[in-house]
């Protein structure tokens, strides 16, 4: 399969592009038409990934955004009765607001906004995360039986999970090197987020063919390993097999990531189990 | 020729094989190509080795062999196992994750053994999920440290420490068995009871009938009952060069091995409710106790630990067959 190129709204970058798939970052709720426009006349839009500052409940949403997939990050959430009033704008509109980990009220208004039948996700931030909150939030995205929007990184674990593979969320983000990979305006191409900030680069736009032979992109499918060399706590960690370590930094003082990881796998194991059951049930609706 | 419908599974065991240089696979599959024209079809091969000298001329040569699995084992405790006095595990290990990423890369597939020792004792859990995670699937199985001589190192373990290891885990394992199906021995055990006595799956130290079955072939040719009995030089069968394979195999003394089995049953085992799960164990770890085979395994304490105190309590089964 084709990697899915991460790129800067920078419409030289994107007029020497074909037939890709690509993700366009940028902080200007006012490009998005732009941007769709632009990329969709030779390429795809897979997502916009706005990263952007203020409150949620103040920004300017708009119907211009219709059709258009979005992925919003964003760490205030702001005032709940605002949001409330165009919840029902949110709800028709292809966008999915993460909001950061790093404030604990988060969790509480990721959950409103699901119930609200606004798609939305965790934004996981350095910093103190409320791992209890987090499990909590879970247990309201898979176990509710209220309707309600579905909360990522959840939706991708459970759909995702197996038990004899690793499931690395890291897609929903899009920082999976198997899926995703990033492109500066130069045309270098990194294999996460972190690397491209870093300047450490894979290959160019020009090699991009061969980039699962190149030795960077190789390494960094057994990256997980060194964890287990080095016999870090994660590694003998029973939820390891679905966070990937991706929390090693702070599991000594923060160690909740394990119980929400390990709620995480009974929880995937709990749907698929029934998977039947609401095939079924879909049926019937029918 | 003899025998149209047997095998015959070469395991290329050591010591570590691949310090035989890749040469030597090329030599014998050379010689079976040449020589065995009419038998080769019915000749496979098996490999164990620890990995830190695999490389893609090994892997395309056992790839012409009919490899696709190689047999390792893995240590993730510090200074354990590694080159050298201080056993250098860091650089033992790196080379081998090296090895298994090349065997990945050639869809070549890798178990492992586990081997229990002293300083595994103090967090069996946490061992359990780091071998789980690092292996997720295709399992790994689980042994005691086997030691024949002084136990410099300290690691040695006994039957009831064995025991209460694979119990500290056991719980674990069977509340999340779909996560880890397997693991051994818990598999292999949770599939005998189920089956009661019948179509009991049992490798060659648990079966009772390893007698006409194996046969160790050394450097020199010289042939044994299996690799530990080669290892202790008991139980020469000739020389492979001066003696058919067909007059091994019917060596006389391998039915010391059979007689055991009718002589265990009712001695040392009997009246045991587990006889059909192991059959009085391997007999080299009997002869390693009491430089005799007519003994039960050393390691039978062991199996009823864990069976009675940890397995079938947990379970809720209970192995009836000779009940």
């Amino acid at each position: 399969m084709d990697h899915i190129l991460v790129i800067n709204h920078n419409e030289s970058l994107i007029s020497r592009l074909r037939s890709k798939a690509l993700v366009v970052k940028t902080s200007d709720l006012f490009a998005f038409r732009e941007i769709a426009h632009t990329v969709n006349e030779f390429n795809k839009l897979h997502s916009i990934q706005a990263v952007v500052k203020g409150k949620m409940s103040d920004l300017p949403v708009s119907e211009d955004w219709g059709g258009i997939p979005v992925s919003l990050f964003i760490r205030e959430f702001g005032d709940i009765r605002t949001f409330i009033r165009k919840s029902g704008l949110w709800r028709t509109l292809p966008v999915r607001v993460f909001l950061s980990s790093a404030t604990p009220e988060n969790f509480t208004y990721l959950q409103l906004m699901a119930s609200l039948g606004v798609d939305c996700g965790i934004w996981f931030e350095d910093g103190n995360t409320d791992w209890q909150a987090g499990a909590d939030l879970l247990h309201y995205a898979v176990y509710g039986k209220a309707p309600h929007a579905s909360i990522e990184p959840f939706v991708y674990l459970v759909d995702n999970y197996k038990a004899s593979e690793q499931t690395d969320f890291s897609s929903v983000y899009f920082n999976d090197p198997e899926r995703y990979l990033h492109v500066d305006d130069q045309g270098n191409v990194a294999l996460s987020s972190g690397d491209l900030a870093r300047g450490e680069f894979a290959c160019t736009l020009e090699n991009l063919q061969d980039i699962r032979e190149t030795t960077a992109y190789q390494e960094r499918l057994n990256v997980w390993q060194e964890i287990f060399l080095n016999s870090e706590s994660c590694s003998s960690c029973p939820a390891w097999r679905v966070c990937l370590g991706k929390f090693s930094k702070t599991a000594a003082e923060q160690p909740g990531c394990k119980d929400l990881f390990s709620d995480m796998m009974e929880a995937a194991e709990f749907v698929q189990s029934h998977a039947s059951e609401r095939r079924v049930k879909e049926l019937c609706r029918l | 020729m003899l025998n149209p419908g047997e095998r015959i599974t070469l395991i290329w065991h050591g010591g570590e094989p691949l310090l035989l240089g890749v040469d030597y696979f090329r030599k014998a599959l050379e010689l079976q190509n040449s020589l065995c024209t009419e038998t080769k079809g019915r000749i496979e091969h098996a490999i164990q080795s620890n990995l830190t000298l695999i490389n893609q001329e090994f892997i395309d040569v056992f790839r012409e062999m009919g490899i696709n699995q190689i047999g390792t084992s893995f240590e993730p405790i510090a200074n354990i196992r590694g080159p050298g006095t201080k056993r250098d595990s860091a650089w033992y290990n790196r080379k081998f994750m090296e090895g298994i990423n090349l065997l990945a890369k050639n869809n070549i597939g890798w178990g492992f053994i586990y081997v229990v020792t002293r300083k595994s004792l103090e967090k069996p859990v946490e061992l359990f999920h780091y071998l789980t995670n690092f292996k997720m699937s295709g399992g790994f199985n689980m042994n005691p440290v086997l030691i024949y001589g002084e136990d410099k190192d300290n690691i040695a373990i006994t039957p009831i420490e064995f025991a209460d290891f694979l119990g500290a885990i056991f719980p674990e394992w069977w509340k999340n068995r779909h996560r880890y199906p397997d693991v051994n021995p818990f598999k292999s055990i949770l599939g005998n009871y189920n089956e009661q006595g019948r179509n009991l799956s049992l490798g060659c130290v648990d079966s009772g009938n390893c007698a006409n079955s194996h046969v160790y072939i050394g450097p020199e040719g010289e042939t044994s009952q299996c690799g530990r009995a080669g290892d202790w030089q008991i139980n020469s069968y000739g020389n492979v060069l001066e003696r058919s394979l067909s007059d091994i195999f019917k060596d006389p003394q391998r039915e010391e091995f059979n007689r055991r089995t009718e002589y265990l049953k009712d001695a040392d085992c009997a009246g045991c409710r587990f006889w059909e799960l192991c059959h009085g164990g391997c007999p080299l770890d009997a002869y390693h106790k009491h430089k005799e085979f007519m003994h039960k395994t050393m390691w039978c304490e062991a199996k009823h630990v864990f069976l009675e105190k940890y397995f079938e309590p947990v379970t809720g089964m209970t192995f009836n067959v000779n009940a």
